[in-house]
């Protein structure tokens, strides 16, 4: 059972009086913040982690039962933040590492090796990792390439994937 | 308030302006379509009427009451006969998608006018 304080906020932000939400970031943030604390190596991340929670948590609250708990749906989203994070990082951290071992045992630099592979991608593949080595991240990407974000990740993974099998066959 | 708290917070009233003024935006764009349309097949209606002469038996309301009385039915029978069907249908249906849209518009009023008061506060305040 919610508390009786979270399920009149709640209501009452269902209601349109969205400054209550702040009662419940300013209850939740310090438990949140800390179990993804706890979970998470790149603690410089964790700040952006409670965010989205909340933000998720806001944007679920019109079909968000009242009479539920709130701190365990807090808990859902959070972990749903992190399975996230950890699917986009995973790719990341290896495709980084493996980059950069190739560029220090083999002489591939060329350019024009770098646009064969590229070249070897499809055309969405090339413009996502196009915008990915130009600074943008995954939601500014999604908004450019106008498709999901899960599908954004997806198709970036893919292909640093496929980059990975072509220069370590 | 935490400077992360702060951030939150930021985040989530940043979201809902978005949402609440394209959701403003949308309401009264559809209404305003709705309404244009509404008082185009309106008037295209009373052009028709005027033009077959038909609206000369509202002639009879000048009249007094008990003659109005008596051939009230007839004159309802004649505007039933000559009014053309399918845009009076056009001109109903544009009417009742109109008066939804409004009640649906007036349920959320109160909803919307408290979102707007708390995202005034918000952006307008020295606070944040």
């Amino acid at each position: 059972m919610a508390s009786a304080d979270d399920k009149a906020v709640i209501q009452a932000i269902k209601n349109g009086e969205i400054d209550r939400f702040e009662v419940l970031v300013k209850k939740y943030t310090k438990i949140i913040q800390s179990y993804i604390n706890s979970k998470l190596f790149e603690k410089a991340d964790v700040d952006d982690l409670v965010q989205n929670s909340f933000l998720s948590f806001y944007k679920a609250i019109d079909r968000f039962d009242e009479d539920r708990p709130v701190l365990p749906y807090l808990y859902e989203i959070a972990k749903n933040e992190m399975r996230m994070y950890f699917r986009s990082y995973k790719t990341a951290l290896q495709l980084d590492e493996t980059i950069q071992v190739e560029h220090v045992e083999q002489d591939w630099g060329e350019e024009e090796d770098v646009v064969r592979l590229l070249d070897s991608l499809s055309e969405e593949q090339k413009k996502a990792l196009q915008l990915v080595y130009e600074g943008y991240s995954y939601e500014d990407i999604a908004r450019r390439l106008k498709k999901p974000l899960n599908t954004i990740r997806t198709i970036i993974r893919r292909a640093r994937l496929a980059l990975i099998k072509k220069i370590k066959p | 308030m935490t400077k992360l708290e702060k951030k939150i917070i930021r985040k989530v009233y940043t979201h809902e302006t978005k949402k609440t003024t394209t959701e403003l935006l949308g309401r009264i764009l559809t209404i305003g379509f709705v309404l244009a349309t509404v008082l185009y097949i309106g008037s295209l209606l009373i052009r028709v009427l005027d033009e077959q002469g038909t609206l000369e038996v509202f002639e009879i309301f000048h009249e007094d009451a008990d003659v109005v009385r008596t051939y009230f039915f007839e004159v309802v029978g004649i505007l039933y006969q000559e009014i053309p069907k399918h845009i009076a249908a056009s001109l109903i249906l544009a009417v009742v998608a109109l008066l939804f849209l409004i009640v649906l518009f007036i349920k959320s009023v109160h909803r919307i006018s408290q979102k707007l008061r708390a995202l005034r506060k918000y952006w307008f305040s020295s606070a944040r």
